[in-house]
């Protein structure tokens, strides 16, 4: 008997302290591989703030990321902490009541003169802020400065026409002109969201609010353009897995991304503002508006997590502080917009100021902005277009996507 | 001599006897139910209460978050007839269907056949078999290597043509589907094989060595007697392979990865993509559950002929 009550003691005592252990482990959920050593020093900051033992886990690619995210909130099994997505995707997310609101720690953050009031509506649904600021980023072209003065580029393109007759002194200097990978299961979008910009920005916002047509105008002129430039051989073989492999091994000179990605390139060993520079890619026909697509990435808080353990706050408060910007900075060369915070490299010191001089219509990423429910199988069909860039996949890619959208629009 | 009548059995004695009867059989049916208890709640927990789940799923409007507790009524399956995806993961079930019964089948008679009676078949059968033993995923990331750009099938076609090629087998929609098919074939060969051989095995000699004496030929042996003898060996293995030609997941989704159109290439993919990656997940119940009903549907009617066919030979 006195057996039987030992073992009950023990099995009493190892339950116990597991459950303790699992109320204090928790974990900052991420599916962006490169930035991990600046996630995991956020991880950090958020842990020593609060106590609590806060841990990166990664879950990728993206696709994945996603299915296993959305498990787990469907389960109840909310993380407490993961990044997210702004936009639709934020709306989406919400709706379920899982994310915390945070508005007391956003309050703080501007009468701080950490951040400002446009840069919590980039992560605000209905006017409330939904999640820490992970990067606010610009979506630009990479240039190698090696390639352009090899042929002979003296200044990077400010009209179309400039930049077509530069990818045609590129090849002839013997580089692909841009890098075009459509892998982890989002890439594809880039490309046609940028032409559809680049034709019309309206066209661009309607194609995310179901009253624009994947097959109008403004889509047939974006893949007529694009064929186009497939059939000149301005872009690498969208089969190439790694990302930016082309680019950093010099074999394309340009690469159309947000400017987060300057980290990874630095950490490939191209220094910023040296190897590489930016400029906007500007639009198809003079009389458009220059545009520029922002991206901003939040860190969404469980509400769940949050109101069981208050200390939680400090997490926040930590993660939306200098030192958290720093870090970031400093391990990836990511900027997530604190205004106190340094710029991370030059290049992205450069990004804000062309923005402040040109100064174009800032537009929520497609990504972000079109319905999630949806955006996958859009992604795919402009996938496979990559794959065959021929105008008969062209008209089959739009019929697909319109034929989506129309249903999603119709039936929502 | 008379013998002596035996005394009768007083009601009450046949009365205990009965309620000794029952309560050994009650004792018995209780052993029998501790028995099979867990087996029953295995069966209930894990396999018919999530069917029937995933039935009431189907029926509602859950997307991504939201909708568990909204009902859809038949907007689901409507759903299926309205969107471009649905009807080409069905064309490709069809085809991974017939690719994953026909080929296998062919090539593993031919194979059983022609391993029955040779010299070191033992080692044969057993190098035909090994792929069987090996996770699907692991193949699916071998085979991976073999369909890549510059991958060892289109290094072998440069090598032999002498001239570059680096065709993506698993990018293009004409040549995902049949790169995986030769896959699947290439593992599961080794099982029809074996069953095939079973089936061989199990014919009876008799008849075989009259048709012999009597002059038949080869042909005419495999024909009249050998193929009507094994159809019961051959249908099982049909059934198996159209269960697994309709479910077949792992190897599509290592191997197509990088296909933009993936999603496409088998119901099972369809309805995992729409479900987890889509979070549409009452639409992606409504594809499994038509997924069920198909293959549910095609192995009753195998089931059905394949008794049929056994009460033939008997």
């Amino acid at each position: 008997m006195s057996l039987l009550k030992s073992m009950t003691a023990l099995g009493l005592m190892a339950t116990l302290s597991v459950g303790s252990a699992l109320a204090a482990d928790l974990s900052l959920y991420s599916d962006k591989t490169p930035w991990n050593a600046g996630m995991t020093g956020l991880a950090e900051i958020a842990s020593k703030a609060s106590g609590a033992t806060i841990s990166l886990q990664e879950v990728t690619p993206t696709d994945k990321y996603q299915a296993f995210m959305q498990t787990s909130i469907a389960g109840n099994n909310a993380p407490a902490f993961f990044t997210w997505w702004n936009g639709q995707q934020l709306s989406d997310l919400v709706a379920t009541g899982i994310a915390a609101d945070l508005t007391p720690y956003w309050d703080a953050a501007i009468a701080n003169g950490d951040y400002s009031a446009a840069q919590r509506e980039l992560v605000s649904v209905d006017g409330k802020p939904y999640g820490v600021l992970l990067n606010v980023a610009n979506w630009v072209t990479f240039y190698n400065t090696e390639a352009f003065a090899k042929a002979g580029i003296a200044a990077p393109p400010t009209t179309w026409a400039e930049l077509m007759d530069d990818c045609e002194k590129l090849k002839a200097a013997g580089y692909v002109p841009f890098n075009g990978p459509a892998s982890g299961g989002w890439m594809p979008f880039i490309w046609f969201s940028q032409l559809v910009l680049g034709t019309s920005p309206d066209a661009f916002v309607g194609l995310t609010d179901g009253t624009v047509a994947y097959d109008g105008p403004e889509v047939q002129n974006a893949f007529k353009v694009w064929g186009e430039m497939y059939a000149k051989g301005y872009f690498t073989d969208p089969r190439e897995a790694d990302d930016q492999l082309n680019f950093v091994n010099k074999k394309a000179a340009m690469f159309l991304v947000g400017d987060w990605h300057s980290g990874s390139f630095a950490e490939a060993g191209m220094e910023p503002g040296k190897d590489f520079a930016t400029f906007l890619m500007p639009p198809l026909s003079p009389d458009v508006q220059q545009s520029v697509i922002v991206e901003a990435s939040p860190i969404v808080v469980s509400k769940a997590a949050l109101d069981a353990n208050p200390d939680l706050g400090k997490a926040v408060q930590a993660m939306m502080g200098e030192e958290a910007s720093n870090t970031l900075g400093k391990t990836v060369q990511v900027y997530n917009g604190n205004l106190k915070a340094e710029a991370p490299n030059a290049t992205i010191a450069a990004d804000k100021d062309l923005v402040a001089t040109l100064k174009p219509r800032a537009l929520v990423r497609w990504w972000e902005a079109v319905p999630s429910q949806i955006q996958g199988d859009l992604v795919a069909a402009m996938g496979a277009f990559m794959f065959d860039p021929t105008p008969e996949q062209a008209q089959k890619s739009m019929a697909t996507m319109q034929s989506i959208n129309a249903d999603y629009w119709a039936n929502k | 001599m008379v013998t002596p009548a035996s005394p009768p059995i007083s009601p009450e004695i046949l009365r205990d006897a009965r309620r000794r009867e029952r309560r050994v059989a009650w004792r018995q049916t209780r052993v029998a139910w501790l028995f099979i208890a867990p087996a029953v709640f295995m069966v209930f927990a894990f396999l018919l209460t999530p069917v029937v789940f995933n039935v009431i799923l189907s029926f509602t409007k859950w997307q991504k978050f939201t909708g568990l507790d909204k009902f859809a009524g038949f907007a689901n399956y409507e759903r299926l007839f309205r969107v471009p995806y649905f009807a080409e993961a069905l064309s490709n079930t069809a085809l991974w269907v017939i690719g994953a019964v026909a080929l296998p089948l062919a090539v593993g008679l031919g194979l059983a056949l022609l391993l029955r009676n040779v010299p070191l078949q033992e080692t044969f059968k057993s190098l035909f078999f090994l792929p069987r033993v090996l996770a699907p995923a692991a193949v699916g990331a071998i085979w991976y290597y073999v369909y890549a750009p510059h991958g060892v099938l289109n290094s072998v076609v440069s090598g032999v043509s002498g001239v570059p090629f680096d065709y993506g087998w698993t990018y293009s929609p004409q040549t995902v589907t049949p790169a995986v098919i030769v896959t699947f074939v290439w593992q599961t060969l080794g099982i029809t094989m074996v069953l095939l051989l079973l089936g061989l095995a199990a014919i009876p000699k008799d008849p075989i060595e009259a048709a012999r004496v009597d002059g038949a030929s080869q042909g005419q042996i495999f024909r009249h007697i050998i193929w009507p003898l094994l159809l019961p060996t051959v249908l099982v293995v049909t059934i198996l392979n159209v269960a697994a030609g309709f479910t077949t997941f792992d190897l599509l989704w290592v191997m197509a990865g990088d296909y933009p159109g993936k999603r496409t290439l088998s119901l099972a993919v369809y309805m995992y993509y729409e479900a987890f990656s889509n979070g549409a997940w009452a639409y992606g119940s409504a594809v499994a559950v038509v997924l069920s009903a198909m293959v549910i549907t095609v192995s009753s009617m195998l089931a059905v002929i394949q008794s049929r066919v056994e009460k033939a030979i008997r």
